[in-house]
């Protein structure tokens, strides 16, 4: 028994028509033309070439190679003669049993689903053991690189010696008997949002605008507080960490060169992780003033002011907003009677002039 | 008295053979699902051996003269390209940089500035190594016929003409961007073997000024147009809303003009270094037009970046049916006569660059 097939042997880019015969000791191709003998394989040594796509029905076709003459390519098109070889070679015989189409589209979804919720917990919990491990001095260097540059694009840090004198008070204050992990630093910059925030390596900058809202010094001092709390539990190292990973991962996962619609995933799944960070700092914001015998009435009066010029503002869904929504922020009701006040009223008119 | 005629075989026009592509949407659609839930499993992991998939359907669906193209390369080569990549040449670029930081800040300024340079210089590198070094790969692992190619040259000598071309670019205000890019495909092409007959590439940039330096016109008066608006507005004296409009236009036709504009070049740089190209007794011809090179181009960026990339196979199986559409083989061609090519083949894959598999290489 003969069937027809096309052969290229590997060494030349030449295009046989062979006849092919399936004798006991192996495969024999033979040129159609003169007869002679081109290759002749062993049965357990032929291997399909792997496809990606199923075989078009109209072009029924198998192509083999073999172990020993890796190159070469035998090409049929004989329904006939694939079967008798699917009989014969092992690396043919075994027909691998596809799932139901049902079940393999649900194992796929659940795969999705599955492989999507891994990723997020992973990003959700593997940044902050990581941050504990990242040494101090690799977030100092890391911070002190972003600081300046940061400080001149919003509008330049300000500085009076007044001014500078009642901020170092407050931070003394806060951060008097509480273990850091870096000295912190803060500054103000001279820019009309409402804002602050903790860099890496413990530096905290306050905006002006930030200054001009607050209705007295223990404002400032919740605020301050509160920075200092990101910087205390190394939410920051941890924020890093995240964001590289999650760039990482999107990337890994879409191999997407561009990275700009990645971004945007990257944003919104970024903000939903660092409102837990945000209650958990506003918890140490607590403590912190406690300590430091300053009232919680300003984080309290501070929180709700904000709440109300969210509502006419059209605030955005706390999914969305980087911060915990403002009902979850008052403060709890406790008892100070020994507060006094965060600055007395001479520093606290140095600070919120420091820009001016 | 002999009279000499030009034989009608001399007269007739050269055979024409041409690639055919047979890639489907619905074909690669189950391929592409899989692969996004094994990603997804693995944490992106499987990117390499999706990555292999795909170009295995994308090749094998591409014929020429009857028989298919096969991609022979194997996920775990790229896996371990990348695993190479970044344990041997980025984390001790990694540990160099570091070390000439602390020399920097510990009184050996010019020392460590010296090693600090070197290191930037050897990351800027990576690109066009990397790229000329995924050549050799793709082309290894690309069979026809049981015949493959390889690159020759020297990535080393390819990171050169790209950094020479590079800092002569802007200097000369971007005049000289035909000269580089026939430079830089000259030297890839000329030094491509495919079995064993090099291809030969005899593109001249003289050919393509014509049609760059009315595009490099057209974008210097918008350049010049935009600074002359623009100025006002940065400056912060001038704010109507006319002025402002005007503005926002010329920023918007910067951004798609220009690249559109670009594009007609771009179409002629491609035609100009089909026609240079012989390999053996052929040559090609590629009759793309820049309008065709938009309508690939726009479409595939969207269609990657709305799909964060998952679609990339979709914008490949695009670009390679336009490919097979445009793409001429002229002459008659002995493939008896072509042999095996002996190179040795690189045992890894290409590294960094399988990460950006949308780089055009």
């Amino acid at each position: 028994l003969t069937g027809e097939a096309s052969f290229t042997n590997g060494r030349t880019a030449e295009r046989f028509i062979v006849e092919v015969r399936t004798p006991d000791q192996g495969l024999e191709i033979r040129d159609r033309q003169d007869g002679l003998m081109l290759a002749r394989w062993a049965y357990p040594d032929i291997r399909p070439v792997v496809s990606s796509a199923p075989a078009r029905p109209r072009s029924k076709r198998l192509r083999l190679t073999c172990r020993t003459d890796p190159d070469a390519r035998l090409t049929l098109a004989d329904a006939e003669l694939i079967d008798r070889l699917r009989q014969r070679v092992p690396a043919l015989a075994k027909r691998r049993r596809r799932l139901p189409r049902l079940w393999a589209w649900a194992a796929g979804v659940v795969g999705v689903v599955l492989g999507a919720w891994l990723l997020y917990e992973a990003l959700d919990w593997a940044p902050r053991p990581l941050a504990r491990l990242m040494p101090r001095s690799w977030e100092v260097a890391l911070g002190s690189g972003m600081a300046q540059p940061l400080a001149t694009s919003l509008g330049g840090v300000c500085q009076t010696p007044a001014g500078r004198a009642a901020l170092d008070t407050l931070l003394n204050r806060l951060t008097a008997n509480q273990p850091l992990p870096f000295p912190p630093t803060v500054e103000v910059v001279k820019a009309p949002q409402i804002n602050a925030f903790a860099l890496p390596g413990g530096r905290i900058i306050l905006l002006n605008g930030l200054l001009k809202e607050a209705h007295s010094a223990d404002e400032v001092a919740f605020v301050l507080a509160h920075e200092l709390s990101h910087v205390a539990l190394r939410h920051v190292a941890e924020q890093v960490i995240r964001r590289v990973g999650l760039a990482w991962a999107v990337l890994a996962v879409t191999g997407e060169p561009t990275g700009l619609a990645a971004g945007t995933v990257a944003g919104l799944l970024r903000m939903s992780y660092s409102r837990e960070a945000e209650s958990e700092a506003d918890a140490m914001a607590v403590h912190l003033l406690q300590d430091a015998d300053i009232s919680l009435s300003g984080m309290d009066d501070f929180v709700r002011r904000m709440e109300q010029r969210e509502s006419h503002a059209g605030a955005l869904p706390p999914f969305l907003s980087d911060h915990p929504a403002t009902a979850n922020r008052v403060p709890p009701p406790v008892l100070q009677p020994f507060a006094r006040p965060a600055l007395p009223d001479e520093a606290w008119h140095a600070l919120r002039t420091i820009c001016d | 008295m002999t009279m000499s005629f030009t034989s009608p075989e001399a007269l007739a026009e050269p055979p024409v053979h041409r690639f055919t592509h047979g890639g489907r949407v619905g074909e690669l659609l189950p391929i592409v699902l899989t692969n996004t839930v094994l990603k997804l499993l693995t944490l992106g992991i499987y990117q390499f051996w999706a990555t292999a998939i795909v170009r295995r359907y994308l090749w094998g669906r591409t014929s020429f003269d009857g028989d298919p193209l096969e991609w022979t390369g194997t996920g775990a080569e790229l896996f371990k390209g990348l695993l190479a990549v970044v344990f041997l040449i980025l984390l001790p670029l990694g540990v160099i940089n570091g070390a000439a930081q602390y020399l920097v800040h510990h009184g050996r300024p010019i020392l460590g500035g010296g090693i600090g340079i070197a290191v930037t210089v050897t990351y800027a590198s990576l690109l066009p190594i990397g790229i000329y070094r995924a050549r050799r790969y793709r082309l290894s692992r690309t069979n026809w016929r049981g015949i493959r190619g390889t690159q020759e040259g020297a990535a080393w000598k390819y990171a050169l003409l790209w950094w020479k071309w590079g800092i002569i670019v802007p200097f000369s205000l971007f005049l000289t961007v035909p000269l580089r890019d026939i430079a830089l495909q000259r030297y890839k092409l000329a030094h491509t073997v495919f079995g064993d007959r090099p291809v030969q590439c005899t593109a001249k940039a003289g050919d393509l000024y014509p049609r760059f330096l009315v595009c490099w016109l057209l974008a210097a008066v918008a350049v010049v147009l935009l600074v002359v608006v623009a100025m006002p507005q940065v400056a912060g004296t001038v704010r109507t809303p006319r002025h402002v409009a005007a503005f926002g236009l010329l920023i918007v036709l910067f951004f798609v003009g220009i690249p559109l504009l670009f594009s007609a070049y771009q179409a002629e740089l491609i035609r100009q270094l089909a026609a240079a190209t012989t390999w053996s007794q052929l040559s090609f011809r590629v009759s793309i037009t820049a309008w065709q090179l938009v309508r690939l181009t726009i479409p595939n960026f969207f269609i990657i970046a709305l799909s964060l990339g998952l679609a990339l196979p979709f914008a490949q199986l695009r670009k390679a049916r336009l490919a097979a559409r445009c793409v001429a083989v002229l002459g008659d061609q002995d493939f008896a006569a072509v042999a095996q090519n002996q190179a040795q083949r690189p045992s890894i894959g290409e590294g960094l660059v399988t990460i950006f598999d949308g780089v055009d290489i």
